[in-house]
C-alpha cells in the first residue's frame, strides 16, 4: 500500500482502503505509522469474500471496476481517461440500519418459523448487520442468527467464519464468556474444513496458531511502530487488544523442544485452589491435528471476579508447568506467568506453547495436564496465599 | 425399486447441498464480482470509528480502493 499511497498523492484520486481483519485498531497504528490518511472500510465478516490480500482495484465516478490489480501503464491510462457510464443501473442506496430497525428485524425472525432452508438468507444477513452494527451488545442476537442458519445447514461455511469472527469480538469485549475464543478458533476450523482455499479464513486461525504453519509472522511491526511514532512527537494510537505472542511470533522450520527443566512441587504437595479464586481457560489452535502437527496453547489465568480475588505480586513468580504424553514435543514446560503491576491487580495472565504429536500418533482425543502455583489474594483485605490448580487441555488428533 | 428410491434420495440430498451453499448468495449488497465492467458494491461497512461508509459517499470521484490486512 504505501508504495500506491506515494504513486497516487496529487492524483485527485481518492484512496480508500477495505480491511480483512479481525482488530481494525490495530490498521489505524498502522495508518499512522505510515503516515496515511485515507479513510479505512472493515470487513472484518468478509463480506466481500475476497480470498487473498493485497491488491487494488480502480473505480470510476460513477462506482465502476475499470482496473484490478493495475499496472503503471493502466493507472496512467485510468487517470486520463473520462469514463461516462451510462450503461450502469442505478443501484439502490443501502443505508446502515439503526439499533431500532436491527431489534425490530431480530424480534421478526425470532417468532418466524423455518421452513426448510427458507428464510436463512435473512438470518445470515441479519446476523452480519447485528455484528456491523449493533455494537458490542448485540452480539449474543448476532451469534444466535448464525447459530439458527448453521443449525438448518451445517454447510454455509461464511455463516461459520462470520460466526467465529462474533465470538472473538465478544471474546476482546467486556461481555466476554470464558468459551469464546475455543469456540472463535472451533469455528474457523469447521469454515476452512469446507472451504480450505480461503486464505482470509486461514490466516484468522494462523494467527493464533503454532509457529510452523506461519507463512510469515503477523503483527511483528507493531513494536517499531510506535517507536518510529514516538520518535516524531507523536501518541501512538491506541490498541484495543494487545498481540498475544502467537501473533508476534516469527515463522519457523523446525519444532524446538525445550532444555530439561525442574518440576516445582513435584509431589503436589501446595494446597489446591478448591475456591477457584484463578480460573484457567485453555484453547489449542488449531483443537484438531494430524499426527506429526503442532498446536499453539493458550492459556489464560484470570482472578475472580466476584470472590474479589487479586493476584498479589509481592511474594514471587507465578508459575505454570505443562507435561504431554508419550511421545509428544513441547518447546517448554515451565513458565512464569508475566507479573502485573503494584502490589496486586486483577489483570488477566496469558501464557502461550507450543505441542507436537508424534508422527504415529492415533486419532482421538488426548489430554495434556499441567498445573498453575500462584501467589493471590482473597477480597480486597483478605488472606493472600500460595495455591496449586491442576488443568487439562483437550486436543484432537484426526486420521 | 429400492435402487431408485436410493437414487432419488441421493438426488434430493444433492439438490438440498445446491441449495444450502446459494444461501443468501446476495449477502445483502455486499457481493459483487470484483472485475472489470463491474459496479463496486456499494453497502456500506463501519470505518474506523465504526461510522458507516461506502464507495457511494465518494460518487463522482474515482477511487483507488487497496483490499489488505494490516497484519
Amino acid at each position: 500500500m504505501p508504495g500506491w499511497h506515494e504513486k497516487l498523492k496529487d492524483t485527485g484520486i481518492q484512496q480508500i482502503g477495505i480491511i480483512q481483519e479481525q482488530h481494525p485498531d490495530r490498521c489505524r497504528l498502522f495508518m499512522q505509522w505510515k503516515q496515511m490518511d485515507w479513510p479505512i472500510l472493515v470487513d472484518s465478516l468478509n463480506l466481500l469474500r475476497v480470498e487473498k490480500v493485497p491488491y487494488t482495484i480502480l473505480v470510476d465516478g460513477d462506482g465502476m471496476i475499470r482496473y484490478v490489480k493495475p499496472k503503471d501503464a493502466d493507472l496512467e491510462t485510468f487517470l486520463k481517461t473520462d469514463y461516462k457510464d451510462d450503461s450502469l443501473a442505478e443501484s439502490a442506496d443501502r443505508k446502515a440500519p439503526d439499533a431500532e430497525q436491527l431489534d425490530k428485524r431480530l424480534g421478526t425472525l425470532r417468532k418466524q418459523k423455518l421452513e426448510g432452508q427458507m428464510g436463512l438468507e435473512e438470518h445470515l444477513a441479519l446476523a452480519d448487520q447485528l455484528v456491523l452494527w449493533g455494537g458490542e451488545e448485540r452480539l449474543d442476537a448476532a451469534i444466535e442468527m448464525y447459530s439458527v442458519v448453521l443449525d438448518a445447514n451445517a454447510g454455509v461455511s461464511r455463516a461459520w467464519f462470520r460466526r467465529g469472527v462474533a465470538y472473538r469480538k465478544r471474546f476482546d469485549s467486556e461481555r466476554r464468556r470464558e468459551t469464546d475464543f475455543a469456540s472463535a478458533v472451533s469455528d474457523w476450523e469447521k469454515a476452512l474444513e469446507l472451504n480450505p482455499n480461503q486464505y482470509i479464513w486461514r490466516r484468522r486461525i494462523q494467527q493464533y496458531g503454532p509457529r510452523l504453519d506461519k507463512p510469515y509472522s503477523f503483527y511483528d511491526w507493531i513494536n517499531e511502530a510506535r517507536k518510529d511514532i514516538t520518535a516524531r512527537g507523536e501518541k501512538p494510537a491506541k490498541l484495543a487488544v494487545e498481540p498475544s505472542g502467537a501473533e508476534f511470533a516469527y515463522p519457523e522450520k523446525e519444532f524446538k523442544e525445550g532444555e530439561a527443566e525442574t518440576k516445582p512441587d513435584p509431589e503436589g504437595k501446595i494446597n489446591r485452589d478448591g475456591d477457584k479464586l484463578i480460573s484457567i481457560d485453555s484453547v489449542p489452535v488449531p483443537g484438531r491435528i494430524k499426527a506429526g502437527e503442532a498446536s499453539r496453547v493458550h492459556l489464560t489465568f484470570s482472578a475472580n471476579a466476584k470472590l474479589k480475588a487479586h493476584w498479589n505480586n509481592e511474594s514471587g513468580d507465578s508459575v505454570a508447568w505443562v507435561d504431554v504424553p508419550d511421545g509428544w514435543s513441547v518447546e517448554k514446560h515451565l513458565f512464569t506467568l508475566p507479573a502485573g503491576e503494584g502490589a496486586t491487580d486483577t489483570i488477566e495472565r496469558n501464557i502461550e506453547f507450543e505441542v507436537r504429536a508424534p508422527k504415529d500418533a492415533k486419532a482421538g482425543k488426548v489430554k495434556l495436564t499441567g498445573y498453575a502455583l500462584y501467589y493471590v489474594c482473597e477480597d480486597a483485605d483478605g488472606t493472600c496465599l500460595y495455591l496449586r490448580q491442576d488443568f487439562e487441555v483437550t486436543l484432537e488428533v484426526r486420521s | 425399486m429400492r435402487i431408485t428410491i436410493a437414487a432419488l434420495a441421493l438426488l434430493v440430498a444433492c439438490l438440498g447441498t445446491v441449495t444450502a451453499n446459494d444461501v443468501a448468495d446476495d449477502d445483502a449488497g455486499y457481493v459483487a464480482e470484483l472485475e472489470v465492467g463491474q459496479e463496486f458494491i456499494v453497502a456500506p461497512l463501519p470505518d474506523l470509528d465504526g461510522k458507516p461508509r461506502s464507495v457511494r459517499d465518494y460518487e463522482g470521484k474515482k477511487l483507488a480502493i487497496h483490499i489488505f490486512a494490516s497484519w
